[in-house]
């Protein structure tokens, strides 16, 4: 079976489409038969096309500058890698995942996002997923969490819960929920980030598959990156401070300088790019 | 890393004989030498005992490795479980309370339980690297720290055993900070072995 997905990174989205389903009618034969160990072999290729899949989306919508919809698949994709690991272990080589999996680290560093919503919930009561039986905390259904059962992943199903609040974190459980202003005058959702990077980045890669990486080195921000401003002067950030008491104080800091290292870049600009970071 | 020890005025006797722990469940958790305890009033909510997101797992997790001769339960009627969900990236394990017969097989299963959880994972995702440019050499600051970004931090996680010792004294010990630091936090721990 393993052969099947042997060229996965040069199967267009129809195709990955096309072999998912294919696999669905096999892993329901194997599941209609009780054979949990085929059943669940499919589920890891079929996983496999699904990462593939949210791939060839995430990319779409970054180099179509759809941001934010694009950092989801990504998040959606850290999601089902963490649920695959648990049962592939897999070398670089293997289906391109370490590609994508270091393309999505990469691009997380390189994304302006830091803060998120996150939702505080009480749950009072779940159902197990195979078997739709009520959790009992002391006596549960034996069904765990994580593993395959006909040819399915194993999760709870809340049925009872309580949102308790909404709280703003920097590590969240995950990274969907973005914080965005909002236009006071028409009510609309603002973004207000700075994707120069992630454009500056897909100029110059053209597919997916395209072998990229970042390096990442640390610079020191000096009092001359300010040009003559004096330190009483009025701060060039338009903040209204005098330098000094503004972005003087971050003299001395260290900031990321990154780097693109791709396969054939466009004639643009030079490969080199650096942020100020804006801590 | 942030690791407190504390005295602490908890013990078996004063969870057993709190006002949520029915006749019943009182019996049931009487010879056990491990309990997971309910956080109490965490937030303002008609039940103010909850466990963290995960407990069922760590709980299986004890269960299935413990030896004949230790026992595992949770301080709470099946009815009144509840679980709450912060959603940050903190894993929460739980407030733990044990005998201190049983911190040997404690500690060994709970370093095994964040191998396998989180450190394992960890361990195979791709790491960036920050190059110092004039050496060529690698600088020792994670990029989470450079970046300000958090959530490029490895797992942390979050939790504290209460060790109570035969004659009914105990010791608390909190710790929040990286998984990968779990065995230097646990060697704490086997100071109160007995």
């Amino acid at each position: 079976m393993k052969s099947r997905l042997y060229n996965i990174h040069q199967l267009s989205y129809d195709s990955l489409t096309e072999l998912h389903q294919e696999l669905q009618k096999e892993k329901e034969d194997f599941v209609k038969e009780n054979n949990q160990e085929k059943a669940k072999e499919i589920w890891i290729f079929q996983t496999i096309i699904e990462i593939h899949k949210l791939f060839h989306n995430s990319f779409k919508l970054l180099k179509d500058k759809s941001y934010y919809k694009g950092w989801c698949q990504l998040e959606r994709i850290e999601i089902n890698i963490s649920g695959l690991k648990r049962h592939l272990t897999y070398n670089k080589k293997d289906f391109f995942l370490w590609h994508i999996e270091k393309s999505i680290k990469n691009l997380q560093v390189i994304f302006p996002y830091r803060l998120f919503a996150s939702m505080e919930a009480l749950k009072k009561k779940k159902e197990c997923s195979v078997c739709n039986q009520e959790i009992s905390i002391r006596n549960p259904c034996g069904h765990i969490i994580g593993e395959i059962y006909n040819g399915e992943m194993c999760h709870r199903i809340v049925t009872e819960a309580e949102v308790l609040g909404i709280s703003l974190v920097e590590n969240p459980g995950n990274k969907y929920s973005v914080m965005f202003l909002k236009d006071e005058k028409t009510g609309e959702q603002v973004d207000q980030y700075n994707y120069h990077t992630i454009d500056y980045l897909f100029a110059h890669i053209h597919s997916p598959f395209e072998i990229w990486d970042l390096e990442v080195s640390e610079r020191e921000i000096k009092k001359s990156d300010y040009g003559n401003i004096g330190r009483n002067d009025k701060c060039s950030c338009n903040s209204g401070k005098k330098f000094k008491k503004c972005c003087g104080l971050k003299i001395g800091g260290k900031y990321p300088h990154y780097e693109f290292i791709v396969i054939n870049p466009t004639d643009e600009t030079l490969l080199t790019n650096t942020l100020k970071a804006s801590r | 890393m942030e690791l407190t020890i504390n005295d602490s005025n908890d013990n078996f006797e004063t969870w057993l004989n709190k006002e949520f722990v029915t006749a019943d469940l009182k019996k049931l958790l009487a010879d056990k030498s491990i309990l997971l305890i309910p956080f109490e009033n965490l937030r303002d909510t008609p039940n103010p005992l909850m466990f963290p997101i995960g407990t069922e797992n760590v709980l299986r997790y004890f269960r299935e490795n413990l030896p004949a001769s230790q026992t595992i339960d949770i301080c709470i009627r099946d009815e009144d479980y509840q679980e709450f969900a912060f959603y940050s990236d903190y894993k929460r394990l739980g407030n733990f309370l044990i005998k201190s017969v049983a911190v040997a097989v404690f500690v060994n299963i709970l370093s095994a339980y964040v191998y396998d959880q989180y450190i394992k994972e960890d361990d195979t995702k791709p790491q960036i690297q920050i190059i110092d440019k004039s050496t060529n050499t690698t600088i020792n600051n994670h990029i989470s720290n450079l970046t300000g970004k958090k959530y490029l931090e490895p797992t942390h996680i979050k939790f504290s055993v209460t060790v109570v010792d035969s004659v009914g004294k105990s010791k608390n010990i909190s710790y929040e900070g990286p998984a990968s630091e779990i065995d230097d936090v646990l060697k704490s721990l086997k100071d109160y072995e007995e």
